[in-house]
């Protein structure tokens, strides 16, 4: 059987009449033609093959996008996952998921509770080290009805969530905006109930295994950008003590 | 206290027991010792002692339930915790070896592994289930369009097993002439993406629509005539 008016359609109309977005006058030839429908049907058969064995052929596994989110896999194979990751809208969700569904995991993992006196780090340091707890998540809308100083606008943006961890008096709020076009967040921080002169003496130091980074408070504001999805320390230190927050997801 | 170097020349059962002791202790919210837990684990994986293994899931088994049904996804998965507890297990022993366990100091490390383990055969199942759903979804897409066009497509050929799919997108992938066909078929067909999606998402790399299709109908026609590839893209042929 041969296209009743010839030229038959070309392939690429059909597959863009499989997809719905063909002109009209492509629609109206293949509701005549029986040629160039067995060919579309051909095509979209063909097309189906594909799409069901490639589904998703290229995404990470779950346990490496976990171990990726973990700052467990080697160096070499990061990038791949990050470029991915920047694609494809499903390894996005899941690992987004993964990461609230540690997050509420991770009290079952304390093995003491939290000190309620300072602990010792080192006896030969003498260094007072506190531990902040989680105490409060907030989202933006609750932030934004003026329960707690908000963090939005250090940016421009109005951060999602926000994380109130606290020690004694102070409170520390964590806030961590995606960036645009990247898998990285920024990370910032406001602490509160601290003393005017003690600002100025407190750094802050994000750590993951054994790479460092140092950032010195801005007033009482601090700032991280660029950071990879991982799992940190957040330390705060002021001359003899330390603050810290541990399990911090970013 | 003892040191680490200590806890390692203990026996097995001498640490076993401990570790049930501290977790007792753990549960109880008492400052417990955390180390000779890790040091069962420590047996297991980098000594592969049988009965630590055993003592291992016989004691984090509880544990590991509650982190099961805890996750989103259990309650529609249609299987009991069971099924995932072993599963979780044997990922993380598959997963760790001596050289990577040099990665988890602690016991709390090790747990939080056990709890991705956890969280990655929840979502291997979840990804199973979805993938035969769009498989489903494209077998009847269609059908019931009166007219019958382009519809029933068809596509009864089961899912392949995973090291077979790798295997053919590496193939497809050494058809392909160029990165600009590499990016388009992983968009349009490992990302599922229709063409103007992709205009939209990469208007850069692909800022038109018909040239799209032009690609695309160039991939397939190679594709299809592919001796090796045909079995997977004919079936009516
Ligand atoms: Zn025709
Ligand atoms: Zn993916």
């Amino acid at each position: 059987m041969g296209c009743i008016r010839p030229p038959a359609v070309p392939d690429e109309q059909l597959l863009a009449l499989i997809d719905g977005a063909a002109t009209d006058d492509v629609v109206a030839h293949v509701e005549q033609c029986g040629a160039c429908r067995d060919r579309a049907n051909h095509l979209a058969r063909q097309q189906g093959q594909l799409a069901v064995q490639l589904y998703r052929v290229a995404c990470p596994s779950p346990l490496d996008l976990g171990e990726y989110h973990l700052g467990l896999l080697s160096t070499e194979r990061i990038p791949a996952i990050a470029e991915h990751l920047a694609t494809c809208a499903p390894c996005e969700q899941e690992l987004q998921r993964l990461q609230g569904y540690l997050l509420a995991l991770a009290p079952t993992l304390a093995t003491a509770p939290a000190p309620a006196a300072p602990i010792r780090e080192s006896a030969a340091e003498r260094l007072q080290v506190f531990v902040a707890t989680l105490v409060d998540t907030l989202s933006g809308a609750v932030t934004g009805g003026g329960r707690t100083p908000a963090l939005a606008g250090l940016r421009g943006g109005e951060p999602e969530e926000q994380w109130v961890y606290a020690v004694g008096d102070l409170q520390i709020i964590i806030a961590m905006p995606p960036e645009p076009k990247s898998v990285r967040k920024g990370l910032f921080g406001l602490i509160l109930g601290l003393e005017t002169d003690e600002k100025a003496e407190v750094n802050v130091e994000l750590q993951r295994h054994q790479s460092d980074t140092t950032v010195m408070t801005e007033g009482h504001n601090f700032v991280f950008e660029h950071v990879t999805p991982g799992v940190y320390t957040l330390i705060l230190r002021s001359p003899g003590q330390a603050i810290r927050i541990e399990n911090l997801t970013v | 206290m003892p040191h680490d170097a200590d806890i390692s020349t203990l026996p097995l059962a001498v640490v076993v027991q401990r570790c049930q002791e501290e977790s007792e202790r753990f549960f109880q919210q008492a400052f417990n010792d955390p180390r000779y837990c890790h040091e069962v684990f420590r047996r297991a994986i980098v000594h592969h002692t049988g009965n630590a293994w055993a003592f291992v899931y016989r004691q984090y088994t509880p544990l590991v339930v509650s982190w099961v049904e805890h996750h989103a996804s259990f309650a529609a998965s249609g299987e009991d915790s069971a099924y995932f507890v072993n599963r979780a297990f044997e990922k993380m022993w598959s997963a760790l070896n001596a050289d990577k366990f040099a990665n988890f100091p602690d016991l709390r490390s090790l747990l939080r592994y056990l709890q991705l383990c956890t969280a990655s055969v929840i979502v291997d199942h979840v990804r199973t289930r979805e993938h035969a759903h769009f498989a489903a979804s494209l077998s009847i897409s269609h059908q019931d369009d009166p007219g019958g066009q382009y519809g029933n497509i068809g596509i009864e050929a089961p899912i392949i097993e995973e090291l077979e799919r790798q295997q053919l997108w590496q193939r497809i992938q050494q058809r392909l002439k160029s990165p600009a066909e590499q990016r388009l078929l992983y968009y349009r067909f490992a990302l599922d993406l229709m063409p103007r999606e992709i205009c939209l998402r990469f208007p850069e790399e692909f800022p038109d629509v018909k040239e799209v299709y032009k690609m695309l109908q160039k991939i397939l026609d190679r594709l299809s005539r592919d001796a090796e590839l045909k079995k997977f893209l004919s079936q009516d042929d």
